[in-house]
Protein backbone atom coordinates (compact mmCIF):
# COMPACT_ATOMS: atom_id res chain seq x y z
CA UNK A 1 0.00 0.00 0.00
CA UNK A 2 2.75 2.25 0.81
CA UNK A 3 4.57 1.62 -2.55
CA UNK A 4 0.77 2.30 -4.28
CA UNK A 5 0.15 5.85 -2.35
CA UNK A 6 4.42 6.76 -3.27
CA UNK A 7 3.32 5.39 -7.17
CA UNK A 8 0.60 8.00 -6.98
CA UNK A 9 2.20 10.68 -5.10
CA UNK A 10 4.75 10.59 -8.15
CA UNK A 11 1.71 10.59 -10.81
CA UNK A 12 -0.35 12.94 -9.48
CA UNK A 13 3.40 15.83 -8.70
CA UNK A 14 4.68 14.79 -12.74
CA UNK A 15 1.12 15.47 -14.12
CA UNK A 16 1.40 18.85 -12.54
CA UNK A 17 4.39 19.63 -13.60
CA UNK A 18 3.72 18.21 -17.24
CA UNK A 19 0.72 20.45 -17.16
CA UNK A 20 2.82 23.60 -16.03
CA UNK A 21 5.19 23.01 -19.17
CA UNK A 22 2.75 22.58 -22.13
CA UNK A 23 1.11 25.78 -20.41
CA UNK A 24 4.81 27.19 -20.68
CA UNK A 25 5.00 25.93 -24.62
CA UNK A 26 2.04 26.70 -25.81
CA UNK A 27 1.90 30.27 -24.19
CA UNK A 28 5.75 30.64 -26.24
CA UNK A 29 4.13 29.53 -29.36
CA UNK A 30 1.26 32.26 -29.08
CA UNK A 31 3.96 34.53 -28.48
CA UNK A 32 6.24 33.38 -31.90
CA UNK A 33 2.83 33.97 -33.72
CA UNK A 34 2.82 37.49 -32.59
CA UNK A 35 5.50 39.29 -33.71
CA UNK A 36 6.07 43.07 -33.46
CA UNK A 37 7.23 44.13 -36.86
CA UNK A 38 9.60 46.96 -37.15
CA UNK A 39 8.20 50.28 -38.88
CA UNK A 40 10.22 50.15 -42.23
CA UNK A 41 7.95 46.62 -43.27
CA UNK A 42 5.16 49.00 -42.89
CA UNK A 43 5.51 50.73 -46.40
CA UNK A 44 6.40 47.36 -47.96
CA UNK A 45 3.63 45.41 -46.57
CA UNK A 46 2.06 43.73 -49.79
CA UNK A 47 5.29 42.10 -50.54
CA UNK A 48 4.90 38.25 -50.28
CA UNK A 49 1.17 38.36 -50.40
CA UNK A 50 -1.10 37.17 -53.44
CA UNK A 51 -2.52 40.08 -54.78
CA UNK A 52 -5.24 39.54 -56.65
CA UNK A 53 -7.61 41.70 -58.37
CA UNK A 54 -10.57 42.89 -55.88
CA UNK A 55 -13.04 43.25 -58.57
CA UNK A 56 -14.30 39.57 -59.22
CA UNK A 57 -14.35 38.19 -63.02
CA UNK A 58 -17.06 36.57 -64.14
CA UNK A 59 -16.57 33.13 -64.02
CA UNK A 60 -17.16 30.92 -67.18
CA UNK A 61 -20.10 28.48 -66.83
CA UNK A 62 -20.15 24.49 -68.17
CA UNK A 63 -21.72 24.40 -71.24
CA UNK A 64 -25.23 22.95 -71.01
CA UNK A 65 -25.38 18.90 -71.30
CA UNK A 66 -29.16 17.44 -71.80
CA UNK A 67 -30.74 14.45 -73.03
CA UNK A 68 -29.94 15.27 -76.94
CA UNK A 69 -25.86 15.92 -76.16
CA UNK A 70 -23.25 13.50 -77.45
CA UNK A 71 -21.19 12.79 -74.10
CA UNK A 72 -18.40 11.05 -76.19
CA UNK A 73 -18.27 14.63 -77.90
CA UNK A 74 -19.05 16.67 -75.15
CA UNK A 75 -15.74 14.65 -73.11
CA UNK A 76 -13.37 14.63 -76.19
CA UNK A 77 -13.98 18.15 -76.26
CA UNK A 78 -12.58 18.82 -72.77
CA UNK A 79 -8.47 19.64 -73.18
CA UNK A 80 -7.19 20.56 -69.59
CA UNK A 81 -5.42 23.50 -70.75
CA UNK A 82 -1.22 23.03 -70.15
CA UNK A 83 0.24 26.42 -69.26
CA UNK A 84 3.88 25.71 -69.97
CA UNK A 85 4.23 28.81 -72.33
CA UNK A 86 3.26 30.97 -69.88
CA UNK A 87 5.50 29.38 -67.20
CA UNK A 88 8.18 30.30 -69.66
CA UNK A 89 7.57 33.55 -70.38
CA UNK A 90 7.40 33.61 -66.57
CA UNK A 91 10.70 33.02 -66.54
CA UNK A 92 11.80 34.49 -69.03
CA UNK A 93 11.08 38.02 -67.84
CA UNK A 94 13.37 37.61 -64.37
CA UNK B 1 17.54 6.06 -6.18
CA UNK B 2 13.72 4.41 -6.50
CA UNK B 3 12.88 2.11 -9.48
CA UNK B 4 9.44 3.03 -11.04
CA UNK B 5 7.06 0.72 -10.96
CA UNK B 6 6.04 -0.38 -14.38
CA UNK B 7 2.04 1.29 -14.26
CA UNK B 8 3.60 4.11 -13.18
CA UNK B 9 6.29 4.44 -16.04
CA UNK B 10 3.54 3.84 -18.62
CA UNK B 11 0.96 6.11 -17.07
CA UNK B 12 3.92 8.86 -17.44
CA UNK B 13 5.07 7.85 -20.97
CA UNK B 14 1.00 8.61 -21.63
CA UNK B 15 0.97 11.71 -20.34
CA UNK B 16 4.46 13.05 -22.40
CA UNK B 17 2.68 12.08 -25.48
CA UNK B 18 -0.48 12.96 -24.72
CA UNK B 19 1.30 16.54 -23.54
CA UNK B 20 3.44 16.90 -26.99
CA UNK B 21 0.31 16.16 -29.19
CA UNK B 22 -1.64 18.94 -27.30
CA UNK B 23 1.11 21.32 -27.64
CA UNK B 24 1.29 20.33 -31.47
CA UNK B 25 -2.07 20.41 -32.38
CA UNK B 26 -2.33 24.33 -31.86
CA UNK B 27 -0.12 25.07 -34.81
CA UNK B 28 -2.65 25.23 -38.09
CA UNK B 29 -1.64 25.25 -41.65
CA UNK B 30 -1.98 29.23 -41.40
CA UNK B 31 0.05 29.40 -38.74
CA UNK B 32 2.94 27.64 -40.59
CA UNK B 33 1.85 30.07 -43.85
CA UNK B 34 2.32 32.90 -41.09
CA UNK B 35 5.41 31.87 -39.91
CA UNK B 36 6.50 31.39 -43.72
CA UNK B 37 5.78 35.58 -44.21
CA UNK B 38 7.23 36.51 -41.21
CA UNK B 39 10.24 35.22 -42.50
CA UNK B 40 10.19 36.59 -45.81
CA UNK B 41 9.47 39.68 -44.99
CA UNK B 42 12.16 39.93 -42.78
CA UNK B 43 14.60 38.74 -44.90
CA UNK B 44 13.12 41.07 -47.91
CA UNK B 45 13.22 43.65 -46.09
CA UNK B 46 17.54 44.22 -46.65
CA UNK B 47 17.08 43.82 -50.28
CA UNK B 48 17.01 46.60 -52.83
CA UNK B 49 13.94 48.27 -53.90
CA UNK B 50 14.61 46.69 -57.46
CA UNK B 51 14.54 43.48 -56.19
CA UNK B 52 11.87 44.19 -53.78
CA UNK B 53 9.61 44.92 -57.20
CA UNK B 54 10.78 42.01 -59.22
CA UNK B 55 9.76 39.93 -55.81
CA UNK B 56 6.35 41.70 -56.07
CA UNK B 57 5.64 41.12 -59.78
CA UNK B 58 6.52 37.92 -59.64
CA UNK B 59 4.35 36.50 -56.86
CA UNK B 60 1.19 38.72 -58.27
CA UNK B 61 1.95 36.99 -61.86
CA UNK B 62 2.47 33.40 -60.03
CA UNK B 63 -0.82 34.33 -58.28
CA UNK B 64 -2.87 34.84 -61.07
CA UNK B 65 -1.55 32.14 -63.01
CA UNK B 66 -2.65 30.01 -60.62
CA UNK B 67 -5.84 31.40 -60.09
CA UNK B 68 -6.50 31.21 -63.90
CA UNK B 69 -5.39 27.55 -64.37
CA UNK B 70 -7.45 26.39 -61.67
CA UNK B 71 -10.63 27.82 -62.82
CA UNK B 72 -10.12 26.36 -66.12
CA UNK B 73 -9.83 22.90 -64.19
CA UNK B 74 -12.58 23.73 -62.31
CA UNK B 75 -15.13 24.39 -65.13
CA UNK B 76 -13.33 21.24 -67.06
CA UNK B 77 -14.06 19.20 -63.51
CA UNK B 78 -18.10 21.09 -62.83
CA UNK B 79 -18.43 19.54 -67.23
CA UNK B 80 -17.01 15.99 -66.11
CA UNK B 81 -19.71 16.74 -63.27
CA UNK B 82 -22.85 17.45 -65.57
CA UNK B 83 -22.04 14.53 -68.34
CA UNK B 84 -21.69 11.92 -65.42
CA UNK B 85 -24.96 13.25 -64.11
CA UNK B 86 -26.41 12.82 -67.32
CA UNK B 87 -25.29 9.41 -68.62
CA UNK B 88 -26.33 8.65 -64.85
CA UNK B 89 -29.93 9.72 -65.57
CA UNK B 90 -29.46 7.97 -68.81
CA UNK B 91 -29.11 4.61 -67.52
CA UNK B 92 -31.81 4.99 -65.10
CA UNK B 93 -30.40 6.57 -62.77
CA UNK B 94 -28.74 2.83 -61.33
CA UNK B 95 -25.54 2.37 -59.42
CA UNK B 96 -22.95 0.76 -60.73
CA UNK B 97 -18.94 -0.11 -60.07
CA UNK B 98 -18.33 1.93 -62.62
CA UNK B 99 -20.40 4.76 -61.71
CA UNK B 100 -19.11 4.66 -58.30
CA UNK B 101 -15.50 4.80 -59.48
CA UNK B 102 -16.15 7.36 -61.81
CA UNK B 103 -17.95 9.57 -59.02
CA UNK B 104 -14.79 8.58 -56.62
CA UNK B 105 -11.83 9.50 -58.99
CA UNK B 106 -14.29 12.82 -60.08
CA UNK B 107 -14.59 14.18 -56.14
CA UNK B 108 -10.39 13.42 -55.79
CA UNK B 109 -9.81 15.65 -58.68
CA UNK B 110 -12.34 18.04 -57.69
CA UNK B 111 -10.98 18.42 -54.14
CA UNK B 112 -7.54 18.99 -55.56
CA UNK B 113 -8.44 21.60 -57.61
CA UNK B 114 -9.76 23.33 -55.03
CA UNK B 115 -6.76 22.84 -52.40
CA UNK B 116 -4.89 24.25 -55.49
CA UNK B 117 -6.84 27.18 -55.71
CA UNK B 118 -6.41 28.06 -52.11
CA UNK B 119 -2.67 27.78 -52.19
CA UNK B 120 -0.46 30.43 -51.30
CA UNK B 121 3.35 30.31 -52.64
CA UNK B 122 5.73 32.48 -50.52
CA UNK B 123 9.01 32.75 -52.09
CA UNK B 124 11.96 30.79 -49.55
CA UNK B 125 15.23 33.93 -49.85
CA UNK B 126 18.35 32.88 -49.63
CA UNK B 127 20.34 36.11 -50.42
CA UNK B 128 19.55 38.71 -53.26
CA UNK B 129 22.19 37.42 -55.06
CA UNK B 130 20.65 34.07 -55.20
CA UNK B 131 17.01 35.92 -55.88
CA UNK B 132 16.39 34.48 -59.22
CA UNK B 133 17.22 31.20 -58.00
CA UNK B 134 14.70 31.24 -55.44
CA UNK B 135 12.14 32.48 -57.44
CA UNK B 136 12.84 30.12 -60.22
CA UNK B 137 12.44 27.60 -57.69
CA UNK B 138 8.81 28.76 -56.59
CA UNK B 139 7.87 28.93 -60.32
CA UNK B 140 9.27 25.32 -61.11
CA UNK B 141 7.05 24.10 -57.78
CA UNK B 142 3.55 26.16 -59.04
CA UNK B 143 4.14 24.50 -62.27
CA UNK B 144 4.62 20.89 -60.96
CA UNK B 145 1.65 21.38 -58.40
CA UNK B 146 -0.68 22.19 -61.45
CA UNK B 147 1.01 19.49 -63.62
CA UNK B 148 0.02 17.14 -61.34
CA UNK B 149 -3.28 18.28 -60.78
CA UNK B 150 -3.63 18.20 -64.18
CA UNK B 151 -2.77 14.80 -64.28
CA UNK B 152 -5.91 14.25 -61.66
CA UNK B 153 -8.32 15.94 -63.86
CA UNK B 154 -7.24 13.81 -66.50
CA UNK B 155 -7.58 10.90 -65.12
CA UNK B 156 -11.04 11.49 -63.72
CA UNK B 157 -11.94 12.33 -67.28
CA UNK B 158 -10.46 9.21 -68.99
CA UNK B 159 -12.86 7.13 -66.89
CA UNK B 160 -15.57 8.56 -67.66
CA UNK B 161 -15.16 8.10 -70.73
CA UNK B 162 -14.26 4.80 -70.52
CA UNK B 163 -17.82 4.63 -68.89
CA UNK B 164 -19.69 6.60 -71.47
CA UNK B 165 -18.00 4.72 -74.48
CA UNK B 166 -18.71 1.44 -72.86
CA UNK B 167 -22.41 2.16 -72.89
Amino acid sequence: MGGLTRGLTIVILLSILIGIGIFLVDRRLNQANNLQLPQAIQGISNIGTSQLSTTPTPKPTPPPIGPDSNLEEELDRLTPADFSAEFEHLRQQL
Amino acid sequence: MFRLPIPVFITLTFLFIVGCQAAYARVTPEDIVNAKREIYNQIVQRYSSQSQTKLTQTDKAIAQLNQRATDQLDLNMQTQAAILEEYVRRQGGGISDGIENARYWLTYAHEAVAFQAAKIYIFELSSEKNLNKDVLSTISQVQADLNSLRGKVIKSQKIIQQLVKNQ
